[in-house]
């Protein structure tokens, strides 16, 4: 690994402010906790009853039996709830001044000025600081940490929440649905286009600290909202968990775009369920990049539901020392006429581990449905590994689906031809990596596309072995 | 383990139960394995592993499928390339009628000793009939870097376009749906690089569609 490289021992961001918080569970997790978060938060009585039940199915659940090495996870190790200050502040000035120099540090300010329609940033595990310009709320669309989205729109959260990733789906979804905090809540009225991206800042800082977002996005008929979700995070001396829930339902002719860039420190565990209900011609589209922790199993899925549904999964991974990235997708079409595409690219280096892992499902009666997986991989040393894991189940014969992977290194040719023309090789290698990325790195907003080939060259140096 | 010690042509036919089989390939030495697999009713399990464990050893391996009433077909593969230099082919190919149904899934492993390993695995699935189905998971696990490996899947059924080109020559609907199968199925000799065995496996061809 590269001295300067930001996903390495030497964390680009791994500094560590002193905790003061105002409260804080103990550790480990009971029916007790549970309620503890419950009443900290005075929540309704369904929640705190959903929370209970929830916690009773995390019991029952068993680990998966595949994908990453999940066994040093230590459930009883773990701080469910963390909350900061007492009160949200809405300009930086009002914000605690060791959280503004967090922030100031991975220049969120610089950010917000330029692109940013609403900042919600997450520091530990609530929302602390929030501005949203009031064209938003002009027009209907509530952008909010699901704590205020909960006790301003309780009838909206009770309606969806849980409709899409129910607690039973898998224990990391009942470990959120009965410890979650923080998290955004979108919802976008009916033929509403939300211009600019909305953004939140994720971020955690307390040792052996669980982040247990939860995210839910409605999106009404015919409107369309990009939701974008940046992670960095300080290094610890103990492992960290972060198992987030994101629930999206795209209503009729809507479309959604998630963009997540993923950038946890090394010791970080990632087990994310992210799911989207896409209705008759609707779209959703995930763009999930995946550059940190330590583990990450993440597959955000599309289940076309109505006609003509469309859904997209780009992501791209990268494994550095230590690492290993379980990442891709799932489509699964219910209805006829439906489409999906998923691409996948992924790149292990220094003993770095990278898996796609996907799903094409077609129930019988899904007539007409095309799907396109392609995946494509780099290996860039003798020390890293990578693995595909596709399954295709096709329960109807009038269907168009197509599966390609492709593992390999550096071409030796392309190489030459770059060498030939005078470039060094360090600098070939790294030109070579961005174009592989580029067809995703140019679906991010700017400002994470300028980070994110940043971060693959950082990552490139040195790395001619 | 059967021990593949010059180049060999290998022709199976199955129509029923449970098959197991291991190759070692030896040193510079080609494997061709051929399976004709027709099912009519039970289940099969078929399960053939490749091991280039010779330096410079190569394999190609295909599958005929043919799928009618309510036959269940299994195929799992393994490409287990252990030795430098090596290359491996494997092409399962499926025409599934009637209420048949045919589960594969494949692997193609690389150990990091097997440095310029060239692996290719594809699974085509042709269904005709409402009732058919097809699960398609094939896998890489790639320990070493410099190789190059690529596997596909596809899931189809029968191109409209292609049966209306042949109505418009006069060929009736039933007749041109078993020639646009059949050719789907042939079209996987072209694999067969070397012109003899190519023949051979065309003549023991034990199936129409």
């Amino acid at each position: 690994m590269g001295q300067r490289s930001p996903v390495s021992s030497k964390y680009k961001y791994g500094f560590h402010k002193p905790e003061n918080y105002m409260f804080k569970s103990q550790k480990g997790l009971d029916e007790a906790v549970v309620l503890d978060i419950s009443n900290q938060k005075g929540e309704p009585r369904w929640m705190r009853e959903r929370r209970l039940m929830a916690y009773k199915i995390f019991g029952m659940k068993h680990m998966p039996m595949w994908g990453a090495d999940l066994s040093t996870i230590d459930f009883n190790d773990i701080f469910y709830y963390i909350r900061p200050t007492d009160k949200k502040a809405n300009t930086w000035e009002d914000l605690p001044p060791e959280i503004r120099d967090t922030y100031d540090r991975i220049g969120i300010p610089e950010a917000e000025k330029k692109f940013l329609s609403g900042v919600s940033a997450q520091y530990e595990s609530e929302v602390v600081y929030k501005s949203i310009q009031t064209a938003l709320s002009k027009k209907g669309v509530i952008f909010l940490d699901m704590d205020s989205a909960l006790r301003e729109y309780p009838d909206l959260v009770r309606q969806y929440f849980g409709t899409v990733i129910p607690s039973g789906d898998n224990k990391f979804a009942a470990l959120n649905t009965c410890v979650w905090s923080g998290g955004s809540f979108v919802y976008v009225p009916a033929g509403v286009h939300v211009d600019l991206p909305l953004q939140a800042y994720f971020r955690i800082n307390a040792a052996n600290m669980g982040q247990f977002e939860r995210t839910l996005i409605i999106a009404e008929e015919g409107s369309y909202v990009h939701y974008v979700e940046g992670c960095t995070a300080p290094i610890y001396s103990t492992d960290s968990l972060h198992s987030a829930v994101v629930e999206i339902i795209v209503k009729k002719g809507a479309r959604v775009r998630y963009t997540t860039i993923q950038n946890w420190s090394s010791n970080v565990y990632n087990l994310v369920t992210k799911r989207a209900k896409v209705e008759e011609e609707g779209t959703m589209e995930w763009v999930d990049g995946n550059l940190g922790s330590k583990i990450t199993m993440k597959y955000p899925s599309v289940y076309l539901m109505g006609r003509k549904a469309r859904g997209e999964v780009l992501s791209i991974a990268y494994a550095g020392a230590g690492q290993h990235q379980d990442a891709g997708g799932k489509a699964v079409h219910y209805a006829p006429e439906t489409t999906s595409q998923i691409i996948s690219k992924s790149i292990s280096r220094g003993g770095g581990r990278t898996s796609y892992r996907g799903l094409i499902e077609v129930f019988a009666g899904a007539k007409n449905c095309k799907s396109k997986v392609v995946c494509d991989a780099l290996i860039l040393d003798e020390a890293s590994r990578s693995d595909t894991y596709p399954t295709m189940k096709i329960g109807e014969p009038r269907t168009q689906i197509e599966h390609e992977a492709t593992v390999s290194k550096i071409g030796d040719e392309q190489l030459f031809y770059l060498q030939s023309r005078g470039v060094t090789k360090e600098i070939a290698q790294s030109m070579i990596v961005n174009g592989f990325i580029e067809p995703i790195v140019k679906e991010l907003p700017l400002e994470y596309a300028v980070e994110m080939n940043r971060l693959i060259q950082l990552q490139m140096e040195g790395s001619v072995g | 383990m059967k021990s593949i010690k010059k180049n060999t042509l290998i022709i199976r036919t199955i129509e029923s139960g449970t098959i197991r089989e291991d190759y070692a390939v030896a040193a510079s030495v080609h494997l061709t394995l051929v399976y004709f697999v027709s099912g009519s009713g039970g289940e099969i399990n078929l399960t053939p592993r490749v091991h280039l464990v010779g330096d410079g050893s190569s394999a190609t391996v295909l599958g005929l499928v043919k799928g009618t009433k309510s036959a269940s077909i299994q195929i799992h593969t393994l490409q287990h390339h252990k030795a430098p230099n090596t290359t491996s082919n494997l092409l399962i190919k499926s025409v599934l009628s009637d209420k048949s149904e045919c589960k594969y899934d494949g692997g193609i492993r690389v150990d990091a000793s097997a440095q310029k390993t060239d692996a290719y695995q594809r699974n085509e699935n042709l269904l005709l009939d409402e009732h058919t189905k097809a699960v398609s998971s094939p896998a890489l696990e790639i320990l070493a870097n410099d190789v190059r490996c690529t596997h596909g899947a596809v899931v189809k059924t029968l191109d409209e376009n292609e049966l209306w080109y042949l109505s418009t020559r006069g060929i009736d609907r039933g007749v041109s749906r078993s020639m646009i199968a059949e050719g789907f199925l042939l079209s996987a000799f072209s694999q067969i690089a070397d012109g003899d065995e190519r023949r051979q496996v065309e003549e023991r061809m034990p199936f129409t569609v």
